[in-house]
């Protein structure tokens, strides 16, 4: 079953071309939620009010954002990655958004497991694709923060938060999940999946085991 | 100069605050808001500020929207983390805006611009009209009715049939034919959520109001406002001096 898992390299086959077709399109999708704009000039700004206020949160604040861009930059060519990478990723990460949003957000990573399923592969940045859209489109307020657990169960990640939407600028984006799912149909027998209702929203993520 | 400021993400609002303070010390930064509910109910409560530094990207939605709700007269400079689409317009227009990280230099050119327009006190508020009739800013569709208790009962009555609603323990729901009920909300926080603030107004801690059961206000030499109502069974509501101002102009539009 984790002959999917491969990444084809050798071109010309139908297969791998659909491949590489979905596989750009997910990196393309990531190059616009990593590189996110806003992202980038609101954590700057961050910084720049923590430097006055929090010298030592500073410089916190800015080995996390160093480490997340490299992350972000190294993995680029890089089909699959371990969980353990990915999860010290997701957790920088948080801690930036953390640092911004304060009381009006709340991520819990609960991974406290086994070194075999901390070894299985997940494709890079997909938990990044997820919190963030999970910030994009709902409110982060004090009064009614957000939450996002992102949990391992059995052989997958469950990305959890609670829906409360609110009005954004530009809602170009919603094909990022599409993507997302068209990849992993690729890559494994078991789907990605959405679970929403009235009061949450869950992706469930199954984690794929390193090429045999 | 009273500044307001509307930014979701509190370190970056401080470091504005902080910026204002070295390079214009007269100012007075009256509040720090974060959302757009909070922001709603600051200017129920309050004056305009002279001058409102506002993000687009709030935590719970768009700024725009205060301006399908108050009518906006202080001049605004929003602060944006990158060009949006509304920026363009209003460069062209000459509202300023500045980028996150804000550079100290454009805030003292953003501020200087405030001060020229203080003078001629002259600021298009077409294009800010233009912007929140957007079509991704449609205005909310309000409910009609209301849920309230009546012998043990749970009765709905049609919003524009009340005349005003006041708080006394619990929620009172007076409607124009003199009917007295109870709200099933415990805060007028709650039932102003609900209402269309172009119908109705939040007069103090105690009251809201509809616009429509106004009989005549008259103002007393404190700047106080005492409004009456059309309706024999409600007493006359006051308004203080600090949100006549508000009053005189949902009023009069």
């Amino acid at each position: 079953m984790n002959r999917r898992a491969k990444i084809p390299i050798a071109p010309g086959k139908a297969r791998e071309y659909s491949f590489e077709t979905i596989n750009s399109d997910v990196k393309y999708q990531n190059l616009i939620s990593q590189l996110n704009p806003h992202f980038l000039f609101n954590s700057l700004a961050t910084l720049e009010s923590l430097i006055h206020s929090d010298p030592r949160l500073a410089v916190k604040f800015l080995s996390q954002l160093t480490r997340v861009y490299r992350y972000i930059l190294s993995t680029r060519d890089t089909p699959l990655v371990t969980l353990t990478d990915e999860l010290s990723f997701i957790r920088d990460y948080a801690d930036l958004l953390q640092t911004r949003f304060g009381k009006g957000l709340k991520i819990h990573i609960k991974a406290h497991t086994n070194s075999k399923v901390l070894q299985a592969q997940i494709v890079p940045a997909v938990l990044q694709i997820l919190v963030e859209n999970a910030t994009r489109h709902n409110i982060t307020d004090p009064d009614s923060p957000l939450c996002i657990s992102i949990e391992v169960a059995g052989y997958a990640l469950v990305i959890e938060n609670n829906l409360q939407k609110k009005q954004i600028l530009e809602a170009k984006r919603q094909e990022t999940l599409q993507s997302l799912g068209n990849l992993y149909n690729y890559l494994s027998t078991v789907p990605l999946t959405i679970e929403q209702t009235e009061s949450t929203f869950r992706v469930i993520v199954p984690l794929l085991n390193k090429e045999s | 100069m009273k500044v307001l400021i509307v930014e979701d993400e509190i370190l970056i609002a401080e470091q504005l605050q902080r910026m204002l303070k070295d390079i214009a010390p007269q100012v007075e930064v009256l509040d720090i808001l974060h959302s757009v509910k909070t922001a709603r109910r600051w200017f129920m409560q309050n004056a305009e500020p002279d001058l409102l530094f506002m993000d687009i990207q709030l935590s719970d939605g768009i700024s725009f929207d205060l301006f399908n709700y108050f009518d906006i007269k202080c001049p605004i400079i929003f602060a944006t983390a990158y060009d949006e689409y509304a920026i363009k317009a209003f460069k062209v227009n000459g509202i300023d805006y500045l980028l996150k990280p804000i550079d100290e230099e454009d805030l003292i050119r953003a501020l200087e611009k405030f001060k020229a327009i203080q003078k001629n006190n002259t600021i298009s508020n077409e294009l800010l009209q233009s912007l929140v009739n957007h079509p991704s800013h449609q205005n909310r569709v309000y409910k009609e009715k209301l849920i309230v208790q009546h012998r043990n009962a749970s009765l709905p009555i049609m919003l524009s049939d009340i005349d005003v609603f006041y708080l006394d323990q619990v929620i009172y729901v007076v409607t124009h034919d003199g009917q007295k009920y109870v709200a099933e909300q415990n805060t007028l926080d709650e039932i102003e959520d609900i209402l269309n603030p172009s119908e109705f107004f939040r007069a103090g801690r105690r009251q809201i109001i509809n616009q429509r059961a106004i009989e005549s206000y008259k103002g007393d030499t404190s700047g106080k406002l005492y409004v009456k109502l059309k309706n024999q069974h409600v007493p006359e509501v006051e308004i203080s001096r600090e949100k006549a101002p508000v009053f005189k102009r949902w009023i009069d539009r």
